[in-house]
């Protein structure tokens, strides 16, 4: 019996049959080659071929074929295959710098508004989901907070330019008048 | 696509245009490959028909201290194809008003068998932000 095995490593994945490399690729042409394999498995075609791979599928199940490799599976079992590429690709996906950084400012407005869904396994991402929610100024605005201390993480220390400064302190200026005399003016 | 917030549900949770307890809150469990996600969805009719497997309503919603939270949901009796998408969503009125808020694709994978299936929310993902 093949034994498949699929490894990702950043934002590309690897399939191994029987311990041996068979063939790698980024996350995309993972995350193409499960579509294929998924419009096998739902009948809506019996034939695709794409890069080097090719699969078709008939009465008995589906032949897979990947450059010189080739082999026969039941469907079930191509439909577990097409699963695990699928989760591969997915997995691969979510180590692209624009996704972590998507995750964040999602998670971050989550957190905010203390919504208990996170985005992200990655310990790296939940630290720093906890970072930009206490301290993104766009979203302590929309949704104010009293005490932002076991958010998890520390502020990000970082330079400013004298003109943002000038609005830092315009805005605290602005606030404790608000507090002193109920009144933003 | 990966996991994310619909960017109209953005713009709804921060001018609190989502009321999480006192509006209805649904999860679908939807077939990846009927639907493709698009930032332009924002409401449930952007979800083909096709690809959606199961739904249910959160319920026991409680806000303790201002965090919200939710009783893990039960899809009974699930049939049809394999999903590997869960969309979030408010779900009052048609579903061309209901907001699309959150979608997950990434390590929630299952395949029907007519059993129930659990979305258990992960205690993890709480950022305790009361004082």
């Amino acid at each position: 019996m093949t034994r498949f095995n699929i490894r990702t490593k950043g934002e590309d994945c690897a399939l191994y049959v029987d311990g041996s490399l068979l063939v790698s690729g980024s996350w995309g042409a993972f995350d193409a080659l499960a579509q294929a394999m998924r419009r096998i498995v739902r009948g809506v075609s019996t034939y695709e071929a794409d890069r080097g791979v090719e699969m078709r599928a008939d009465v008995n199940g589906v032949v897979l074929s990947i450059g010189r490799w080739s082999s026969a599976a039941t469907l079930e079992e191509f439909a577990a295959l097409a699963q695990g590429i699928h989760t591969a690709a997915r997995t691969a996906e979510s180590q692209n710098n624009d996704v972590l950084n998507q995750q964040v400012a999602d998670g971050a407005l989550l957190a905010r508004a203390r919504l208990p869904f996170g985005l992200s396994d990655n310990p790296r991402v939940k630290d720093e989901i906890g970072k930009v929610a206490a301290t993104d100024s766009t979203l302590r605005r929309a949704i104010p907070f009293t005490n932002a201390a076991k958010i998890p993480g520390v502020p990000r220390v970082r330079h400013v330019s004298n003109g943002e400064t000038l609005k830092i302190l315009h805005a605290q200026h602005a606030q404790m008048r608000k507090e002193l005399y109920g009144q933003a003016s | 696509m990966a996991n994310l917030v619909y960017p109209s549900a953005g713009v709804s949770i921060l001018s609190a245009g989502i009321n999480f307890v006192s509006d209805t809150i649904a999860a679908s469990i939807i077939d990846g490959a009927d639907y493709t996600y698009s930032a332009a969805h924002d409401f449930y009719d952007d979800v083909t028909a096709p690809s959606r497997v199961a739904t249910g309503n959160l319920a026991s919603k409680t806000t303790t201290g201002g965090t919200f939270d939710a009783a893990d949901l039960v899809l009974s009796s699930v049939t049809g194809d394999p999903t590997e998408i869960i969309i979030l969503r408010e779900a009052d009125g048609a579903e061309s008003a209901q907001q699309l808020i959150i979608m997950w694709d990434t390590g929630v994978s299952v395949t029907p068998n007519g059993g129930n299936i659990t979305i258990q929310w992960n205690a993890s993902g709480i950022y305790d932000l009361t004082p």
